[in-house]
This record gives structure tokens, C-alpha cells and sequence, in this order.
């Protein structure tokens, strides 16, 4: 049995929610597979991660991989009552709801995070030119999730406020619900702290240069005191600092007064150049060979 | 190759309702010979030369010039070849036609034979531009076109237009037009359209889309008749939600297919600040020929023009229409009804001012009409005489209106009562060859308690006033 | 928006429930489709439960005069507010309420629930609709075409379709098989059924809008005609949830239905 998942950083075992979400079921469960971190899931058929493979089968999507894994008597809500089963598919569905998205946005749909943090971070690991792929590709999935969940919003601002609120709730339901137990359903965990987990341990734990809903989290000790310590039982080896990207704590002032970026620069140029171009032809001291 | 020099000895031969020939400034030191001819001399045209011709095909060419053969003095040579030299510039075939009139020679020259040469430069494959538009709803928008002209040799362009209005509307259009050969110069046209508006007066906003098939023709040679047929899918939403429910509650999708005709008479002498003429512009439409809307639409423009003494022109417009419902089945939008107010329908008014509305959005009415008494001079003390002065003109107006429910009783008594009356003056500046803007002082005399007032200075730029 | 205009606002929306609220919806009979029915009926359940008075007004572009683009959206007075969420919340504002003598943690559960079932069961009712194509070409498309003339009926029902395939496809249901639908569908019907554990209600004594929200989408399923008829027989395989169907139809409908 092998996983085949993404890089981690930050402390993370690995930087995809879905990826976290089983590698932690896996640790749970005390299965016995090997995982295996790559960088690039174009190299692959699936072109997506995680890829559980076992036999003759790869698995990407997470139901099944879990159904298969049940199959093979790796479960982990054996000892949930049917109320508590039910309760587990209920709150998975809000989460699904709630924190998917707040994940989506932080990373991907976030100004200052895409640009300073989740951009450099593939552009940095991915093989150059795929990089520019994937990026374009899942920043317009998380657009699209986003449209679906808060439609017809075009300004950023209105949705990062619906963001925000949606947060607040999902913040302070798990808190309560969780209350003072270690996991939400007694002293061992469940695939409904696999899933809490994988959300809620990227939103605490990267250095996210636009710091509103981590500090929001920070509100809520119940949550981080959870995260942690589900790292010191079950990812204790893993780095706290940076792997791949180091994000610099900027000072506000030096951010308005920065020049600007290289990019831009070249792009002022390239225009600059092309209108010469044109003057120049257009009042024939340069001469094109005629195309009509 | 001499040149021609021609003395109009005969002052009284002016056609009317054309042109006069432009005069040139000739050189006389330059010619190696100079001749006098008089007007009246009978000439015939022994052949016409025409160089530069690419793509264009001959048979739309003969065409335009075959009337030149049948001149009988100087002066019919002369004026057939300006006609015909304006019909090709019209035809959008080439970028310059320059004509050249030598006497004839060679061996099957005539004893009053004359050659014309015509030289011509056809236009690029691709054309393309950037201009501004005026609409008629008080709107001035960017466009950018992409043309390619005189596609398959005989005239035929295809052209593709986007606009970006004042009022954030956008427009975007693909047409393809083909002129054809014959005396009442018919033109068709294919095209299909988009386009975005938003109507804060009503409370709605729509995009429309559709396709326009247009034939047009000139059944006498001031008479001209537009067949249309349009199909169009409009979407209507409200605007915000402070938009009345009425309003809402015409939200969706309507499929309009209708059948129109324009009939346009212009007897003027310039389309922006005419001093003598008229024009009456008739438009019926028929909706119902499918889709989901149906009415029957009349309305019609007049403007009069009277020259009171020089630069002093007294002018008066008179709009109006009538909207009958077809039937319990077929629907009348919002889009479709007719709106009162506003610097191009009724100054003193704000835009859509006039008429039923509910909540503030303006939901239209069946019939209206609309005049106007206007006396336009050029500015005081006449500044820029000749030049930059020419472009204003102060306007002195006096305008009328009111709206009516066809589905009522007499709709005449409805049109009587409660008539709107507002007054004022202002300054008109003719913007480009079509369009002008007016600002106007307005002093609104009789107006309704739910009317929309606008008393003093109001903006307006447009094609057609009333 | 000035302040005045704000408090003028609230106070409006304190006022007592008026008597000429009205329920916008598409035709039942001709134009209707199954998640918007499921929908609205579950608020018009809701209105019933809560004792108070309206009137439906189904009109042909139900969908297009709401202010979110779904439907049902009721009027009042002034106010319009549209999808079973905000109308609870509405209600709720003018100190109405099915849920007054639930602790905090039950009103959690009861939101979870009611997440739970807009997720697989609406979710799937989109499924059937649009992305299976026997029931698209045989229900969906007459039915959401009907009330347009040719050719713009077959124009709205692309431009829908191809919208709801989008969404399907962002929330990963487009890519389920049927078989799969169906599976989640029973899961969830027996996640209700475990929870409900052999009580009249889920909460205590009385229905709240998880009840209502509920009987929506299964009375829904269990009476549309459709060309498959696997969704309406895995719905009828949980005895308990019928007869809460059952209870629910007789007291606030006042007629019985065999199911």
C-alpha cells in the first residue's frame, strides 16, 4: 500500500487539505502504508493528489479510498453509536460547507496570501511552466467553489466579509462541540477529526502574510490546543519552520512605499517599445515587409 | 494634356437640390495652353478610362458611370461625371476617386469628344478605427470597428463594432452589407448584435441580443424605405432592490420578432442646424410574427424648418406614437413601451420624467406625443463669424407633451388634459456631421404632481431632437 | 443608506406578520422542477407550522424576479426575501419561532441536519434532473421550456442546464454515478432515521423547520413522476420517515396520501 501526496511545509505534513485528510486517517487507523511526497502530479495519470494505490487499485477520490480501506478493515468509526454516525455525516457536511471554502479563499482568493504565499510556494516547488498551470487551474477552481457558495458577489471586499462571518460560525460551532474532550467523540479520534483537522491545521499553522482568520482561530484556544495535539501524538517529527518558502513578516509602511514590482516594470517597457515600433512604421522611418 | 477651364456664362442654370461644382484654384502660369470653353458647348464622351481597379468588380463600376455617356453639352459632362464620382465614393469601393476630362483623340475620336479618366485607389482589405458615437439616449460611447470593405468586389463590407457607452452600456455588432446595382440604390444589410443598457429611471437593466435583416431602397429619390425584420432575446433584471415591484415582476426573458418599416422623407438642407425643410421619418412595427411579444407600434417625427431672415431659423417638431396590445397570448415588456422626457423628448423634464410610475421607476406608456416650437439664432454679438461660431447657434424653445392609455376611452381627451408645457433657452453646438449637444435653462410651466421636473440647466447630446 | 432610512427599516421589520403576504413559485402543474419543488414546499410547510398566513402567487418568471435567482421568495410588504434560510431568519426577526425551547447545542445539531440534507438530498434531486439523461430529456426540458416560445426555450434550458452542470461539477456530484447518488441518498435517509431513533420529532415534541425542510424534499421525491422511479424506492425503504411524512401531511395539509 502506498500514498503518493504533496509536499509539506510549515510545520504540515503536507500543504493540500485533501492530502492531510488522509494521511492523517491512515495515522489514525494505524495503516500500514508508505507515503511517498512528490511535487508534480502532472508526472502521474491522475493529475491530482493524493493517489492511494494498493494492489491493482489508485484511488484519488477520499470516499473511496476510505470504503476500500473498510474493506480491508482499517476503520475508524467502528465504535461510534448510529446516533454518533449520523452526527459524523451531518457535521462532515457543514464543514464541507463552511470550511472548504474559508480554506479556498484564504489561500487562493486572498490578495496579498496568493501573491506573497500560495503562488511563490508552487512556482517554487512545480517544474517551471507547469507551475504557471496548475496555479491558473486550481486558482480558477477555488474561484468557481467560492461562486457557487456566495453567488453573484463581484467585489472582493463584500466577500471577504461573508468569509469572515462564515468563519465566526464554523469557528465557534467546532469549539462548542468540541468543548473539553480531546476528540469530538471521546478520547480517540475519528474521521471527523481527520477532516477538522486537515482544515483547521493549514489556517493555523502557515505564516499567512494577511493574518485576519488566523488570528481569528486564535481566538478560539480550544482549537489550536486540538491542532497541537493531534501534532504531538501523531506528527511529531515534523519541521515548524519553512521547507521550501521563507515569508517575510513585512512592515506596512515599507509595503506602500515598495516599488514596483519587476514585473510591472517590464511590462511598462514592453508597451513603451511597441508604441515606438508603431510610430515608427506608421511614419514610414521604419519599413515592414507588407503582410495585405 | 491641357487643362480645362471651364466660364459658367449661363448664372440662371442652377439644379436644384444638388450641389454646386466645387471650385478649384488653378494655376495659370503653370499650363502649356489654356483654352476658354463655354458651359453650353455640346461635347459627348467618347470613353471613359478607368485605372486602379483591383478587386472591384467592372459591372458595379459601368454602373455607377454609364449615365455619363448620355451628357449633350459641357456643362451635363461636367455635372454627370461629379454625380457619378459621388455615387462611387458612396458605393464604399475606394479610398479616392479623382477624375481627369481631356479632349478626345485617337482614331474613332468625335468632333466633340471627350475622354474622362477616372483614377482610383481601392480601399485596404482591413480597416480599422477607433471613433466616438452619439446615440439618441442622450449618450456619447467609444467605438472601436474592425471594417473589411468592398469583400467580394462589388461593394459588400463586413463590419464588426464595439462600443462602451456613457451610461455603461456595451454594444458589441457584426454587420454584413451588400449594395446593389439599379437606380433606387438598395442596399442590404445582415447582422446580429448585443447589447447591454441600464435604465436607473425605470429601475431595470437589459441585454438584448439578437439579428437584423434590413433592406433597404428609395422609391423616388427623396423617398426612402427601410424594410427591417428584427429577432431579438432580451433579458430583463431589476437594477438594485429598491426597484419597484412592478418592475420585478416583468423580470426574465421575452423573445421579440418583429417586422418593420421606416419611411424617411428629408427635404432639408443639413441634417444638425437646417435653414430650410423638412423631414418626416414614419416607422410602423409589427411584433408578433413568433416569440412571445406582441404589439403594433405607429410613430412618427416632423420637423419644419423656416428661414425667418438671415441666420434667424424658426423651426417646429412635432413626435408622437401609438401602441395597440395583439391579443391576450402575446406580451408588451417594459423595453417596449414609450417613454416622455428628457433633453431629447421634452425639455424641463428629467429623463423619463413624464408618465406612469411606480415607487420612482418609470413603466411607460402606450401613446404620447410630443412638440416643439424652437427659434434658433447664432450667438450674440456674433462671435467667430465664419469659423468657430458657426458651430453654435442660441436656441430659444417652447415644448410640449403628454402621455395616454390606448386601453382606455378616447384617447384624444386623455392627450388634452393634463398637457405638459415647459419653455427655456439655450445654446446648441453641432458636434461632428450628425449629432449636436443643447444646454438648455428650463422653466417647466404645467407638469402633473408625480411628474419629474427638471427646472433650470439640463444637458443633452443626441442625433434627433424634438 | 441614511440612518433614519435604516431605522425606519428595522422597525418595519418588527412589525406583526401582515395579512397579504404572498409566495412566489413557478407553475406547479406544467412548469415546476423537482429541487425547486422540494424547496418550495419545504417553506410553505415552515409558514404552516408556524401558524402563519399566505398566499401562493405562482407566476412563470418566479425564478428571475427573485433577488437570489431561486425560488420560492415571499412578499412582505415592502420586504422580499427569498430561499428557506433567510426566511427562517426573516420569521424569526418578528419573534417568531418553532425552535424558542431548544438549548444552544440542539440548534447546532438542527442547522448540521439541515446542511446535511440540502447537501445530498437537494443535491441529488439536481443530479436527476439535469445531469441524467433520461429524466433531462423526458421531464426536465419540457417542463423548464414550456413556458418560452420556440426557439428561446431550447436557448434557457442550455444556458440552465449548463449552468447546473458547472455547480454539480464544483461541488463533485457531476463526476457520481447514478448508483452512487442513490447510495448517498440512503445514507442520509438512514442518518435522519438514526437520529429521529423511533421519536414523533426530532426536537422534543414539536416540528421545527428541519421537519419542514425534510418533508419538502421527501414528499417531493415520493410524488413526482419520474421515468426512474429508484429514487422515490430508496426514499420508501425508512418506514420511519414516512410516517413522520405521513404526520406532518395530515396535520398541516389536511389530507392523507399512500405512499
Amino acid at each position: 500500500m502506498e500514498v503518493i501526496a504533496w509536499n509539506g511545509d510549515y510545520g504540515l505534513v503536507s500543504i493540500c487539505p485533501d492530502c492531510i485528510r488522509l494521511i492523517t486517517y491512515l495515522k489514525f487507523a494505524k495503516v500500514p502504508a508508505e507515503i511517498h511526497y512528490k511535487r508534480n502530479p502532472y508526472w502521474f495519470s491522475e493529475s491530482r493528489f493524493p493517489i492511494f494505490r494498493t494492489g491493482r487499485y489508485a484511488l484519488t477520490q477520499y470516499s473511496s479510498i476510505v470504503e476500500q480501506l473498510r474493506f480491508m478493515r482499517y476503520s475508524l468509526d467502528f465504535g461510534l453509536s448510529c446516533k454518533n454516525c449520523s452526527e459524523t455525516l451531518a457535521l462532515m457536511c457543514q464543514c464541507t460547507k463552511m470550511l472548504e471554502p474559508l480554506l479556498e479563499y484564504t489561500l487562493w482568493l486572498d490578495r496579498s496570501n496568493f501573491e506573497q504565499l500560495t503562488r511563490p510556494w508552487y512556482t517554487k516547488v512545480m517544474p517551471f511552466l507547469l507551475n504557471v498551470l496548475y496555479i491558473k487551474r486550481r486558482q480558477s477552481k477555488a474561484r468557481d467553489l467560492l461562486e457557487v457558495h456566495f453567488p453573484n458577489t463581484e467585489d472582493l471586499t463584500t466577500l471577504q466579509g461573508y468569509v469572515r462571518n462564515m468563519a465566526v460560525d464554523a469557528f465557534s460551532m467546532l469549539s462548542t462541540r468540541l468543548g473539553k474532550n480531546d476528540y469530538f467523540y471521546g478520547s480517540s479520534p475519528s474521521s471527523l477529526d481527520c477532516m477538522v483537522y486537515a482544515y483547521l491545521a493549514p489556517l493555523a499553522k502557515i505564516p499567512f502574510p494577511s493574518k485576519e482568520i488566523q488570528d481569528l482561530l486564535k481566538t478560539y484556544p480550544t482549537l489550536l490546543k486540538y491542532v497541537s495535539r493531534i501534532d504531538e501524538a501523531y506528527f511529531s517529527g515534523l519541521r515548524d519552520d519553512h521547507v521550501y518558502l521563507k515569508i517575510e513578516a513585512k512592515d506596512k509602511q515599507q509595503d506602500e512605499s515598495s516599488s514596483a514590482p519587476m514585473k510591472t516594470k517590464l511590462l511598462a517597457l514592453t508597451f513603451v517599445a511597441l508604441a515606438l515600433l508603431g510610430y515608427a512604421v506608421s511614419n514610414n522611418l521604419v519599413s515592414i515587409p507588407k503582410i495585405v | 494634356m491641357g487643362i480645362v477651364h471651364a466660364k459658367d456664362l449661363s448664372e440662371s442654370s442652377k439644379y436644384q437640390a444638388t450641389k454646386t461644382i466645387p471650385k478649384v484654384n488653378i494655376n495659370y502660369e503653370e499650363c502649356e495652353e489654356t483654352k476658354e470653353l463655354e458651359l453650353n458647348v455640346p461635347a459627348r464622351v467618347d470613353k471613359i478610362h478607368v485605372e486602379g481597379l483591383g478587386r472591384t468588380k467592372n459591372d458595379i463600376v459601368e454602373d455607377a458611370l454609364k449615365d455619363i455617356f448620355t451628357a449633350n453639352t459641357f456643362q451635363e459632362v461636367l455635372h454627370k461625371t461629379h454625380t457619378a464620382r459621388q455615387k462611387l465614393n458612396s458605393l464604399s469601393l475606394f479610398r479616392n476617386v479623382s477624375v481627369h476630362i481631356d479632349v478626345s483623340k485617337g482614331s474613332k475620336a468625335t468632333k466633340d469628344g471627350l475622354e474622362v479618366t477616372f483614377q482610383v485607389k481601392e480601399l485596404k482589405r482591413v480597416v480599422g478605427g477607433v471613433n466616438t458615437q452619439i446615440g439618441n439616449n442622450n449618450e456619447g460611447s467609444l467605438v472601436v470597428g474592425l471594417k473589411a470593405p468592398n469583400v467580394f468586389g462589388r461593394g459588400e463590407r463586413l463590419q464588426t463594432e464595439y462600443s462602451y457607452g456613457s451610461r455603461r452600456s456595451n454594444n458589441y455588432s457584426v454587420n454584413f452589407i451588400k449594395p446593389f446595382m439599379g437606380k433606387r440604390n438598395p442596399v442590404f444589410t445582415a447582422g446580429v448584435y448585443q447589447h447591454t443598457s441600464e435604465w436607473p429611471s425605470s429601475g431595470y437593466k437589459q441585454l438584448e441580443r439578437g439579428g437584423l435583416l434590413d433592406f433597404g431602397f428609395n422609391s423616388h429619390h427623396l423617398l426612402k424605405h427601410n424594410l427591417q425584420y428584427d429577432a431579438c432575446i432580451r433579458d430583463m433584471g431589476v437594477i438594485s432592490r429598491n426597484s419597484s415591484f412592478d418592475v420585478r415582476e416583468q423580470s426574465g426573458s421575452t423573445l421579440k420578432s418583429a417586422l418593420r418599416h421606416i419611411l424617411t422623407i428629408d427635404l432639408r438642407d443639413e441634417p444638425i442646424f437646417p435653414s430650410c425643410g423638412s423631414l418626416l421619418q414614419l416607422t410602423s412595427e409589427f411584433a408578433g410574427v413568433g416569440g412571445d411579444v406582441g404589439f403594433l407600434k405607429n410613430d412618427f417625427y416632423l420637423q419644419a424648418n423656416y428661414s425667418l431672415m438671415e441666420d434667424f431659423v424658426l423651426q417646429g417638431t412635432l413626435s408622437g406614437g401609438f401602441m395597440h396590445e395583439i391579443g391576450d397570448e402575446k406580451k408588451i415588456n417594459l423595453c417596449d413601451m414609450y417613454y416622455l422626457g428628457g433633453p431629447l423628448s421634452l425639455r424641463g423634464f428629467k429623463t423619463r420624467g413624464v408618465g406612469p410610475q411606480s415607487d420612482g421607476d418609470a413603466l411607460g406608456s402606450l401613446c404620447y406625443f410630443s412638440g416643439g416650437l424652437h427659434l434658433y439664432t447664432p450667438l450674440p454679438f456674433r462671435p467667430g463669424k465664419g469659423g468657430f461660431g458657426e458651430l453654435f447657434r442660441t436656441h430659444l424653445f417652447v415644448n410640449a407633451g403628454n402621455v395616454a392609455d390606448t386601453k382606455s376611452e378616447d384617447v384624444v381627451e386623455q392627450l388634452k388634459n393634463n398637457l405638459r408645457v415647459s419653455s427655456g433657452i439655450g445654446v446648441a453646438i453641432r458636434l461632428g456631421q450628425m449629432a449636436r449637444v443643447e444646454i438648455n435653462y428650463c422653466f417647466p410651466h404645467k407638469f402633473e404632481q408625480d411628474d419629474r421636473v427638471q427646472e433650470g440647466i439640463q444637458f443633452g447630446v443626441g442625433v434627433q431632437f424634438v | 443608506m441614511s440612518l433614519y432610512d435604516k431605522i425606519q427599516l428595522e422597525m418595519k421589520a418588527q412589525e406583526p406578520w401582515p395579512k397579504d403576504v404572498r409566495l412566489f413559485q413557478p407553475y406547479e402543474v406544467e412548469q415546476i422542477l423537482l429541487p425547486d419543488n422540494a424547496n418550495c414546499l419545504a417553506v410553505q410547510t415552515f409558514l404552516k407550522m408556524c401558524n402563519l398566513e399566505y398566499k401562493v402567487d405562482p407566476r412563470p418568471n418566479a425564478e428571475a424576479m427573485s433577488p437570489t435567482g431561486k425560488v420560492p421568495f415571499i412578499k412582505c410588504g415592502a420586504f422580499i426575501i427569498a430561499e428557506m434560510e433567510p426566511i427562517v431568519q426573516f420569521v424569526g426577526g418578528k419573534g417568531i419561532t418553532l425552535t424558542e425551547s431548544m438549548s444552544m447545542e440542539d440548534k447546532a445539531d438542527m442547522r448540521a441536519y439541515m446542511t446535511l440534507v440540502n447537501n445530498v438530498l437537494g443535491n441529488a434531486e439536481m443530479y436527476i434532473c439535469w445531469c441524467d439523461d433520461e429524466t433531462y430529456r423526458e421531464v426536465t426540458k419540457a417542463r423548464y421550456g414550456s413556458i418560452y416560445p420556440w426557439p428561446l426555450n431550447h436557448i434557457q434550458v442550455w444556458t440552465k442546464r449548463s449552468e447546473e452542470l458547472k455547480r454539480l461539477k464544483v461541488l463533485g456530484w457531476q463526476q457520481k454515478t447514478l448508483e452512487e447518488v442513490y447510495n448517498d441518498v440512503e445514507t442520509c435517509c438512514q442518518a435522519l432515521t438514526d437520529r429521529l431513533d423511533k421519536n414523533d420529532f426530532f426536537f422534543g415534541s414539536k416540528p421545527t423547520e428541519l421537519e419542514a425542510l425534510i418533508f419538502g424534499h421527501l414528499y417531493t421525491i415520493l410524488t413526482t413522476p419520474l421515468p426512474n422511479s429508484a429514487l422515490a424506492d430508496t426514499v420508501k425503504n425508512f418506514p420511519e420517515l414516512i410516517n413522520l411524512i405521513k404526520r406532518i401531511e395530515k396535520t398541516y395539509f389536511k389530507r392523507e396520501t399512500n405512499h
